[in-house]
């Protein structure tokens, strides 16, 4: 291809967009203030059910679904703008955030009319969690390889494997699983998959926690034995599975939280270095201020490209390569920011001394989930034509 | 892209290949211009892109020009041909008479400035500035800030005085010096300022520097795609591939950022989305060396082309306000922000509303 071709649309975003803004920011300001919701000293995401209930209440959840289903009709970039102010004010949206993000367009899309109105309406009330039945001990990046197996029985499946890196299916109560339901050979294994929805109060399912390297429980490994599975749980077609999860994943990688993952470090930081910092500490913050917002305009870009219907994977790879890369390379940054403004015995630099340790330890995972930094380049290196 | 920006890109694309050719990249290294490359440039109304019609120009946007600059980076073509739209439009803002190219600006720099006087009815203009780009070569046009005036002095070809330097791409930067020089012609505006001249053509620059670098990309991507080793074509090693997916990676947020500039560059966020830009692209000129890595000891010659793209894109990194500046000006206008307070400022930054 002409490399010149991946060029992202400008962004032009409809002043609609800054009521809505300003509505989640007084939210969420109100929510702070009433001490419902912390100042963040951490850069993940975490779990808050009640907190979650309230964004099911304002509308937040299922913002561009059919209203018939529980959803809002709002458009894909008031969504996205939603989106943005959440992850700067790092809200603890964690519960349903991928439920959100990624299963229930993927029901959506795909479910039938039954599954749909199970689960759409509660989803978006805040009340449903889904997790997403990916990877296995021995299928990472190379999930085709996936070996659950759905056995056909009267009336539905007998599910076995062990899915693995289950992120909060200790909260959740289904999950969207990957597994084959006809065995096939060699070059034809995107084939013979099928998306079945598991009930995780069934019997056979045992789920292990995984303390992760911040030392946080957010993985689970999920093991099935004999899980019986209702003909009617099958999402879309059968043995389609493969490209149903492909669409799912243009939806988890092209969004803003791959460069506003760690975002309230760079606003800590930005406070806390103050207006008298040195001409280095503040050209090094205008370059990552640089990147921020360039990435931003990417973002939006494809966020416009989503609400015209346009499936933008590759650009969706650069920005998750960029984006990820971006805020290792912040916490390499403000590290020595910190070091050069003496921040680390100052009381005002607490708080940044706070979410940089956890910054570091979280900031591993960045280049890794959703699709690994290799695995990325590959999209965009087929992209140029050398794949 | 607009019609007007279609036609021209399409008109200058030949032009640039017909005549960025060997003895266009001499002449520049000679300090010079080449006159056949200049004459078909200013025949395609390429030079007056950014004047208004009814000055004799063509009227065309901001963003018109650099998509036609972007392909002038691509050929690297050896003309202050970006210098030359810019400063027609300067002449145009201030109404001083169109004058023939090719054109140079001087907006001073750090540390030096000009000084534009006017005593008893003559033109003086004082001070120095290193690297003027075809400083000695081209109708030196000067931007002064002086108070609440931007002044405009027009300096004939070899009036001033200096010595004649080139860059890393051997393209002429010129020392020149001044005191009380008489010159052609001045005037005085409070309609631009020497600031806007500055982000407007630091951001021509900018799409001369994505075109450079798209093109080195491209250059690269065809050469790993011919060239074959231990029985293969280098392109499908993944080692090459993982490192042209991270040139890629920077060549786009490049071009999107630089368009998100160009198409803000007279309102209030201007400074800051050429600040961006220019911050966000110095970072991709130093990850070029990539295309330089995957073309082995071939890119490491004057024979072949990809220097043209890569020794100008080292060189045009730091023009019309190096990294360094415009990263500090970025960082000036958000260190010390609130910490709840940023993102609001960060968001509005591409909004209408400041």
């Amino acid at each position: 291809m002409d490399v010149s071709e991946i060029r992202f649309e400008p962004a032009n975003f409809p002043a609609s967009l800054e009521k809505l803004r300003q509505e989640v920011r007084e939210f969420l300001a109100a929510e702070r203030a009433n001490g419902s919701i912390p100042r963040p000293n951490r850069v993940s995401m975490f779990v808050d059910k009640a907190f979650t209930l309230k964004m099911g209440k304002r509308g937040w959840i299922g913002m561009t679904w059919p209203k018939e289903y529980g959803g809002h009709e709002r458009t894909a970039l008031e969504r996205y703008a939603v989106t943005e102010e959440l992850l700067a004010a790092g809200a603890p949206v964690r519960a349903h955030w991928v439920t959100d993000r990624q299963t229930g367009p993927v029901l959506l899309k795909f479910g039938t009319e039954e599954q749909k109105r199970e689960f759409l309406p509660r989803i978006a009330r805040g009340e449903v969690f889904f997790s997403i039945g990916l990877s296995e001990p021995d299928s990472g990046s190379d999930l085709a390889s996936l070996r659950t197996r759905a056995v056909k029985v009267e009336g539905g499946w007998k599910v076995s494997g062990t899915k693995l890196w289950n992120s909060n299916s200790h909260h959740a109560q289904y999950m969207v699983t990957l597994c084959r339901t006809t065995p096939v050979e060699g070059d034809e294994r995107h084939k013979g998959l099928s998306q079945l929805i598991i009930d995780l109060s069934a019997s056979g399912v045992n789920i292990r926690p995984i303390i992760n390297l911040p030392g946080e429980h957010d993985f689970n490994e999920i093991v099935l034995e004999e899980v019986f599975v209702p003909e009617n749980m099958l999402v879309g077609d059968l043995d389609k599975g493969w490209f149903q999860a492909s669409t799912e994943l243009a939806y988890e990688r092209s969004g803003p939280e791959r460069w506003l993952s760690a975002y309230r470090l760079l606003a800590e930081l930005t406070e806390a270095l103050g207006k008298k910092a040195g001409p280095a500490t503040v050209a090094a913050l205008g370059r990552l201020l640089a990147h921020l917002l360039s990435l931003r305009q990417m973002s939006m870009s494809i966020a416009m490209t989503l609400e015209s219907g346009r499936a933008p994977n590759l650009e969706a790879a650069i920005v998750k390569d960029l984006g990820t890369c971006f805020e290792q390379e912040m916490v390499v940054v403000a590290k020595d920011l910190v070091q050069a403004e003496g921040l680390n015995a100052l009381e005002r630099g607490r708080l940044v001394q706070e979410l940089l340790d956890h910054a570091q330890l979280w900031s591993i995972a960045f280049t890794i989930r959703g699709g690994a930094k290799e695995i990325m380049r590959g999209v965009i290196a087929r992209g140029l034509g050398l794949r | 892209m607009s019609e007007t920006s279609k036609m021209f890109v399409e008109a200058a694309s030949r032009v640039l290949q017909d005549w960025c050719t060997k003895p266009a990249y001499e002449a520049a290294e000679a300090g010079g211009i080449h006159a056949d490359l200049w004459q078909k440039l200013e025949e395609g109304g390429f030079t007056t892109l950014l004047v208004p019609e009814n000055q004799g120009g063509v009227g065309a946007s901001l963003a018109d020009a650099v998509e036609l600059l972007r392909l002038a980076g691509r050929h690297g073509a050896p003309v202050p041909l970006a210098e030359t739209m810019v400063a027609s439009w300067v002449l145009s803002q201030v109404g001083v008479p169109a004058v023939r190219g090719p054109l140079t600006l001087a907006l001073g720099a750090d540390g030096s400035s000009w000084k534009l006087s006017n005593s008893s009815g003559k033109a003086k203009l004082t001070g120095s500035q290193v690297d003027v780009p075809w400083g000695l070569s081209a109708t030196v046009v000067v931007v002064a800030q002086q108070g609440e005036e931007a002044v405009v002095g027009v300096v004939e070809p070899g009036r001033i005085s200096g010595t004649g330097r080139s860059n890393i791409a051997g393209e002429p930067r010129d020392n020149l010096a001044a005191r009380a020089l008489g010159i052609t012609a001045m005037a005085a505006t409070r309609s631009i300022s020497r600031d806007q001249v500055l982000r407007h053509i630091a951001i021509a620059r900018a799409g001369m520097m994505v075109g450079a670098l798209g093109h080195a990309l491209e250059m690269s991507v065809r050469y790993v795609r011919d060239r074959k080793q231990f029985g293969r074509p280098l392109g499908k090693f993944q080692a090459v591939q993982q490192q042209l997916a991270v040139l890629a990676g920077e060549v786009a947020a490049s071009s999107a950022i630089t368009d998100a500039a160009v198409a803000r560059v007279d309102q209030w966020d201007g400074d800051l989305l050429v600040a961006a830009a220019r911050a966000r692209l110095a970072d991709a000129v130093d990850k070029v060396s990539i295309a330089h890595q995957v073309h082995g000891a071939i890119g490491f010659t004057r024979e072949y082309a990809l220097h043209l793209n890569t020794r100008r894109l080292w060189a045009w990194r730091d023009e019309y306000g190096s990294a360094l500046h415009w990263r500090e000006m970025l960082g000036r206008h958000f260190i010390g922000t609130p910490a709840d307070d940023l993102w609001p400022r960060l968001a509005a930054v591409g909004r209408e509303e400041g």
